[in-house]
């Protein structure tokens, strides 16, 4: 049997005689495809989102830190505790309540 | 203006449908796919037969090329770079196959594991698709190597560049693997031959 024979024969194989898929099938690639960009565009989405989010994120996280720091060291002598330290917060007492309240009145007006 | 698929009558080349489908006009990348069919289909088929994989792997391809279009940079002939895409994804299947322990395969490429021969169909089969199955199943014996070569070279009738092209190999590979795959084709038609061309059906 001799190469042209040969290529006479795989002239039965299904691939030679019906190259083509079951019917509908470019309507089903169509549709896959469609599913893939959808798919593509959310995931594109995420990753931007993730990507500045892992950007912003140290930088955030330095930033709070120093302002915890800040806040510490300018509040601490009036804070009640350290966590209302870190969070600027000062203890509250009746002369600094009047005094605030005075300033807000405009207190040298009314003397 | 620029042309749309709709406003012309003729048939577009494939550069023409390649530029209006990267501009994401649906109904040229349906018309690549109707144009290519054939050719994935017949690389598909040749490689794991007909069947739902195949459809799949089909599928896949033309899937796989709509996500590189944008880079597709027209160096080398669409028909090739779909072959290649479609041989590739046809291999992983087979090795996912080989995976999932399907005993229907040919056999492994790299080891000399033993022929699992398709097995004859349970229903009767016209002469016509009788020759088909005899055909398939021995190309189906061939191993994956060299039956990815027939496929191309035989069924398909790429060039030899064009089948080492697709394959990634060199054109020397093509011919040794052509050689070997032929060798072992005629011994498994061998029995089947009547007047050195027709494919006997024993009925």
């Amino acid at each position: 049997m001799n190469d042209d024979e040969l290529k006479g024969l795989l002239q039965h194989h299904p691939s030679a005689t019906e190259p083509r898929f079951s019917a509908g099938f470019d309507d089903r690639v169509m549709l896959r495809v469609s599913e893939d960009t959808r798919g593509r565009a959310t995931r594109t989405l995420d990753a931007v989102l993730a990507q500045y989010t892992r950007r912003v994120l140290p930088a955030l996280a330095a930033a709070s830190l120093m302002l915890a720091l800040w806040n510490y060291l300018v509040v601490r002598d009036r804070a009640t505790s350290t966590f209302g330290a870190v969070l600027g917060v000062s203890g509250v007492s009746v002369v600094s309540t009047a005094s605030s309240t005075n300033g807000l009145m405009n207190a040298e007006a009314f003397e | 203006m620029p042309a749309t698929l709709s406003s012309v009558t003729e048939p577009l080349s494939d550069a023409q449908l390649l530029a209006l489908a990267r501009d994401g006009d649906g109904n040229a990348f349906r018309q690549i796919v109707d144009r290519y069919e054939p050719v994935v289909a017949a690389t598909v088929i040749g490689m794991l037969g007909r069947g739902d994989d195949a459809d799949d792997v089909g599928q896949e391809t033309f899937v796989r090329f709509h996500r590189a279009i944008g880079a597709f940079r027209e160096e080398s002939a669409l028909k090739t770079y779909l072959v290649r895409i479609a041989m590739n994804l046809s291999l992983n299947a087979l090795k996912q196959r080989k995976r999932r322990g399907l005993r229907f395969l040919s056999r492994d490429s790299d080891r000399d594991i033993p022929v699992a021969i398709a097995p004859a169909p349970d229903v009767p089969l016209d002469e016509t698709q009788e020759r088909q199955d005899i055909v398939n199943r021995a190309v189906l014996q061939l191993r994956e190597k060299h039956r990815a070569v027939v496929t191309l070279r035989l069924l398909q009738g790429l060039s030899v560049r064009e089948t080492a092209q697709a394959l990634d190999i060199p054109e020397g590979t093509v011919l040794s693997r052509l050689a070997r795959a032929t060798e072992q084709l005629r011994t498994a038609l061998q029995p089947y031959i009547r007047d050195g061309r027709t494919i006997e059906v024993r009925r």
